[in-house]
């Protein structure tokens, strides 16, 4: 966006910052708090005389998942591979279905039941259901994950096309401006910062989902490799698996932010920033 | 359902500037929305020229202004101003959005986006976006409404100064008698809802008009008369 450029000039928003500044800006902060953690847990574990099969040392954990990068990087890609498509199609089928709700109450009332049941249902209770019908491959855990993408896309959605302007409703209608026209120009844009609330909530959820679904059939993904290393008690590897889902949860979610911040550079909650 | 006007009987001259004044609730708004189509009339009938409310709008003949400008806030301005261009391809439309950015005052500034606006400057494109089709008629519901005193009186003259050019058949809702006075040819009073017409007094000022005209006694006895009609003599503070 070019006209973003002169914008800057005029008013300091963080519209422009590039992803990897934002990235790095964010984690010095973290960064701090999250060594003086381990290192107190290195401490803790050192000095008290923990047992390392019950907890392992931070520096242990670190080294391996530095020492056997590849096999970290390789799962962790199926993960949120299967996390970003689930989050995707969860998200577009959320989105077809709040545009016919947002249009007509009736159907609204027809289908918001049957999202409310997606939603109450546990993912978790769903889950070995979905490897039978789906197999191993990565679909049953790209499914789950868009189930549980879906409930809040779509809530958000349907709030966020209703609550439009009156006033600029009008000025469309005053021009005679067709329902398509309206939907395209004035309830989509609107929609948006409504949509992004939820992508929020439903980035991380969807890498949960990922995990769950692989948790039933072990053979690629972090999740498989969290329930392989349980069966083992290879404690090490379990929480190297985790540390490596926590970095990708906090990388999704910066990522969703600094492009929510691109697209809504306009309202009120970025300017403010 | 709500009564909220009754037995209006109201014309507005091709080419002239009429006001609307009145207490709140008396349905300026619903009035100006039954001129602009956007609503429809319980009984009776608006027509603009020879044609309903609806057709005008279809053919994008209509121009609005509202109290809180209403621009998109994730369109720049120029993109604001030519957004009347881009819907209804059907309606027959001129581009006037280049010369009307420059009109306005804000050439510097089309590609900034509202919330970098002062209120001022957000009617001042609101004005724009209203006459980017060039519409035969303009509808202004209280467009200065939410701004400032100094402001305001400014941008009574700007607006003026920009109506001047295009002399669009206009009518304008509006809280505020000098206002009234120094914009408009005409000045209708309503009585509180439902609202009818109290009357309405001729403005025997020249145009251009000037801020001077303010102290004038024409301006005053106009507003003398327009008081009379809203309050009656009956408006007196406690005495001591």
């Amino acid at each position: 966006m070019s006209s973003c450029n002169k914008l800057n000039d005029m008013v300091p928003t963080a519209t422009n910052t590039p992803f990897i500044s934002t990235l790095l800006k964010a984690a010095i902060v973290p960064g701090v708090v999250l060594t003086g953690v381990g290192l107190v847990w290195e401490l803790w574990v050192r000095l008290a005389d923990v047992k390392t099969y019950l907890v392992p040392l931070p520096s242990a954990v670190v080294g391996r998942i530095v020492g056997d990068v590849g096999y970290f990087v390789g799962h962790g890609s199926v993960t949120v591979i299967e996390a970003t498509m689930g989050f995707v199609l969860g998200a577009f089928v959320a989105f077809a279905a709040a545009s016919l709700m947002a249009h007509s109450k009736s159907l609204e009332r027809a289908l918001y039941p049957l999202a409310l049941l997606v939603k109450v249902t546990p993912v978790v209770a769903i889950a070995p259901l979905f490897v039978i019908w789906f197999g191993f491959g990565s679909f049953p855990k790209i499914l789950i994950a868009a189930l549980i993408t879906f409930f809040p896309m779509l809530v958000n959605t349907v709030i966020g096309l209703r609550h439009v302007d009156r006033t600029a409703l009008d000025f469309f209608n005053s021009l005679g401006a067709s329902r398509w026209e309206i939907f395209i120009k004035l309830r989509i844009p609107s929609s948006m910062p409504y949509v992004f609330a939820a992508v929020r909530i439903a980035v991380p959820l969807s890498i949960i989902g990922a995990v769950v679904g692989e948790w039933f059939t072990g053979d690629r993904g972090l999740g498989s490799v969290i329930i392989v290393a349980h069966n083992d008690i290879d404690t090490l590897t379990l929480f190297a698996a985790i540390v490596v889902l926590a970095i990708i949860g906090v990388s999704a979610t910066t990522l969703a932010a600094f492009v929510e911040r691109r697209v809504l550079f306009w309202h009120e909650s970025m300017v403010l920033m | 359902m709500l009564n909220v006007l009754s037995d209006i009987e109201l014309s507005v001259p091709q080419g002239s500037f009429l006001s609307v004044i009145g207490p709140s609730g008396c349905g300026k708004t619903t009035l100006l929305k039954l001129m602009g189509g956007l609503l429809s009339p319980v009984s009776g009938e608006v027509s603009i020229g020879d044609n309903r409310p609806k057709f005008m709008q279809e053919r994008k003949r209509i121009g609005f202004v509202f109290q809180d400008s209403s621009l998109l806030p994730w369109r720049s301005v120029e993109r604001n101003i030519t957004l009347p261009l881009e819907i209804n391809s059907r309606g027959t439309h001129e581009d006037s959005s280049r010369d009307l950015i420059r009109s306005v005052g804000l050439e510097e500034f089309r590609d900034t986006y509202p919330h970098q606006l002062s209120g001022g400057m957000r009617q001042r494109v609101a004005l724009a976006r209203a006459l980017a089709t060039n519409p035969e008629v303009l509808l202004l519901d209280e467009p200065l409404g939410s701004l400032d005193e100094v402001t305001r009186t400014i941008m009574r003259y700007e607006v003026l100064r920009i109506w001047s050019d295009t002399s669009q058949t206009t009518v304008m809702v509006t809280h505020s008698i000098p206002e009234a006075i120094i914009m408009s040819d005409v000045v209708v009073t309503l009585s509180s809802r439902p609202g009818r017409v109290i009357g309405s007094v001729p403005i025997d000022l020249p145009r251009p008009r000037t801020d001077d005209m303010e102290d004038s006694s024409v301006f005053l006895k106009s507003a003398s008369e327009i008081r009379q009609m809203l309050f009656g003599t009956g408006l007196r503070g406690k005495d001591v």
